[in-house]
């Protein structure tokens, strides 16, 4: 078990300083572009394109971490609305039904995110000003939807077995 | 039947506790599948397209700012600022807080961003004055949503995208309304400070003070200058200036203020990308689902339906903002903008509306859901910040939605508020 443990804190360091990167870069590129075009007098034609492709990997790769960092925005009526009696694991089962649906949602993209990727390895469909192959920019899709699905998984795990045995597992919990 | 499906089943899995995002993604899927000859692999085609837009980059940048801001000590000269000029007043700490979200607000587009920000630096010092704690998480919640009708604001940016609206003019059009807003909100809590008996501070004003203040807090103030004037002038795009703004919030934190080191610059861009990471997607989701309505026509059902039974245009309006109160509760801006705006624009422009106006008095109608539950976004970062259960801020929470609505009213009947400045 350490192993799997240990691929998610190797994944969650990347998947980190990935988003850092990317970020950053965009924040440089775009500003560039401003740069350029004000203070120069001739923009950069490539700078949209490469800005707009980071901002979708980035923006996938974040719902990824939100599980991660448990961000997501969710209406938690169902718990509470029960009593304090038993709070715990009943949680844990909505959030067992929660993460079925949502794993369900992600397996779908994955799939049809996949075959559009492939279609466009094949198809060898370029942008337009970078030349970066779309499928690069698409792949952002079905990636970020494995990584849910992964993580899906695991906490779906983790949430029976606590609410089977009652254990907490607080570094289960911090990993996924 | 399929409207049923789609909206009954979002409905549900929202309360069932799916993030919004995927609630609206799944409702969709399973609308393509069974009511609609379009293949479903549309879905995930929407997963990028929906998002592959510049005008959109203007949301992480913004998000960026607002946190950069908070962390390079921009947010805390605000306050100081704020504070010598009326912080002796009854309730003193309460129109802070309020006059500290509408200059925050004028520097990121997001609500929850300006709760945060000035929720942990305000949320402690009311308390400590005996403040009650639930007076003071609700109006840093209410004030909150000055943050998305005070441009730069996302939700602006979202209703230029999915309704082809000049962005630029919308958010020009929020200024007016944003510092009634301001105006409405200081007023009701000068007032209930006045029935607890909340102090101001000690101090009387002094100009020694004041000026102390101001300059420190120069290059924190100037900061809507560059923003707003660069795009008021024509100068930049919405997303250039949101650049400009992370750029410029850069230099005053690590430069002049020197308290944004490179450890806490990370940590803000880790930060603004999680948050980016949990709101963006939702507009993908929500773009399949917009893409559905139009191709069924449902914008035009609704709005033929509507006027076949009254062509009233204030009953119509009254109507509207009752639907938009409502909808603002249960989901979240983002979705409803997109998948609402278009819907009922059409509608509106029949009497002769501004798509401007309609802009501002659809994020203004949603953005009042912000504070009032079962989903008010703000009201549950100023519950997580001073740690008061959501439960126990409904009293206020329905006060201040309640001056809010004075607000909504003026500008849903009288162009004037959101039209005035634009050229």
């Amino acid at each position: 078990m350490s192993a799997v443990k240990g691929f998610f804190r190797i994944y969650n360091g990347f998947e980190k300083w990935t988003m850092i990167v990317m970020m950053m870069v965009m924040v440089v590129v775009i500003f560039a572009q401003v740069f350029t075009r004000y203070v120069m007098g001739a923009a950069l034609y490539w700078s949209e394109e490469l800005g707009k492709f980071i901002f979708v990997w980035v923006s996938w790769l974040g719902v990824s971490a939100g599980i991660h960092t448990k961000e997501h925005i969710q209406v938690k009526l169902l718990p509470d609305s029960f009593g304090k009696k038993g709070k715990w694991r009943r949680e844990k089962i909505n959030y067992i039904i929660v993460d079925i649906f949502w794993f369900l949602t992600s397996l779908f993209v994955l799939y049809y995110g996949s075959q559009i990727v492939f279609n466009q390895m094949g198809t060898g469909v370029y942008g337009a000003s970078t030349g970066i192959p779309m499928w690069i920019a698409y792949m952002s899709i079905p990636f970020s939807a494995l990584v849910v699905c992964i993580r899906l998984v695991a906490e779906i795990a983790l949430y029976s077995i606590q609410a089977i045995t009652g254990v907490k597992r607080d570094e289960w919990e911090e990993v996924i | 039947m399929s409207i049923l499906v789609l909206f009954g089943g979002m409905v549900l899995l929202i309360f069932l506790g799916i993030p919004v995002g995927y609630a609206i993604g799944l409702s969709t899927i399973v609308t393509y599948a069974f009511f609609s000859s379009m293949p479903i692999s549309i879905v995930a085609q929407n997963c990028f397209t929906g998002l592959n837009s510049f005008v959109l980059l203007a949301i992480p940048f913004f998000i960026l700012a607002g946190v950069i801001m908070a962390e390079g000590g921009i947010a805390r000269r605000l306050v100081d600022v704020a504070d010598s000029i009326i912080g002796f007043l009854t309730g003193g700490l309460g129109l802070v807080t309020v006059m500290t979200s509408t200059f925050f607000g004028a520097i990121t587009g997001s609500g929850n961003a300006t709760t945060s920000a000035v929720g942990s630096l305000l949320i402690p010092s009311m308390t400590e004055k005996k403040y009650g704690r639930s007076f003071s998480a609700t109006l840093v919640a209410s004030a909150g949503a000055i943050g998305i009708i005070i441009p730069p604001s996302i939700p602006f940016v979202i209703y230029g995208v999915a309704t082809n609206t000049s962005i630029g003019a919308l958010f020009i059009a929020g200024i007016i309304p944003g510092l009634m807003m301001a105006v409405v909100l200081m007023t009701a809590c000068f007032i209930i400070s006045k029935k607890h008996g909340y102090g101001g501070s000690d101090t009387r004003p002094n100009l020694k003070n004041i000026f102390h203040c101001l300059r420190r807090g120069i290059w924190a103030l100037l900061a809507p200058v560059i923003i707003l004037g660069g795009i008021y002038s024509g100068v930049f795009t919405p997303t250039e200036s949101a650049v400009v703004a992370v750029v410029y919030s850069i230099i005053v934190g690590m430069f002049i203020y020197r308290e944004l080191t490179f450890k806490k610059l990370l940590k803000a861009l880790y930060t603004a990308a999680i948050i980016n990471g949990i709101t963006s997607f939702i507009i993908a989701f929500s773009a399949s689902m917009a893409k559905f309505l139009s191709l069924e026509r449902i914008p035009n059902q609704i709005s033929e339906f509507i006027l076949s039974v009254t062509d009233n245009k204030i009953v119509v309006l009254i109507l509207l903002n009752i639907v938009l109160l409502v909808v603002g509760m249960l989901i979240d801006i983002i979705p409803a903008i997109i998948i609402l705006g278009p819907i009922f624009l059409p509608l509106v422009t029949e009497f002769g509306m501004d798509p401007v106006q309609f802009g501002v008095m659809l994020v203004l109608n949603l953005g009042i859901g912000f504070v009032t539950p079962p989903y008010g976004s703000t009201l549950f970062v100023a519950s997580a910040i001073s740690k008061v259960p959501v439960e126990n801020l409904f009293r206020y929470a329905f006060m201040f939605s309640a001056v809010l609505c004075i607000v909504l009213l003026l500008v849903t009947y009288v162009p004037w508020f959101s039209l005035a400045l634009i050229q």
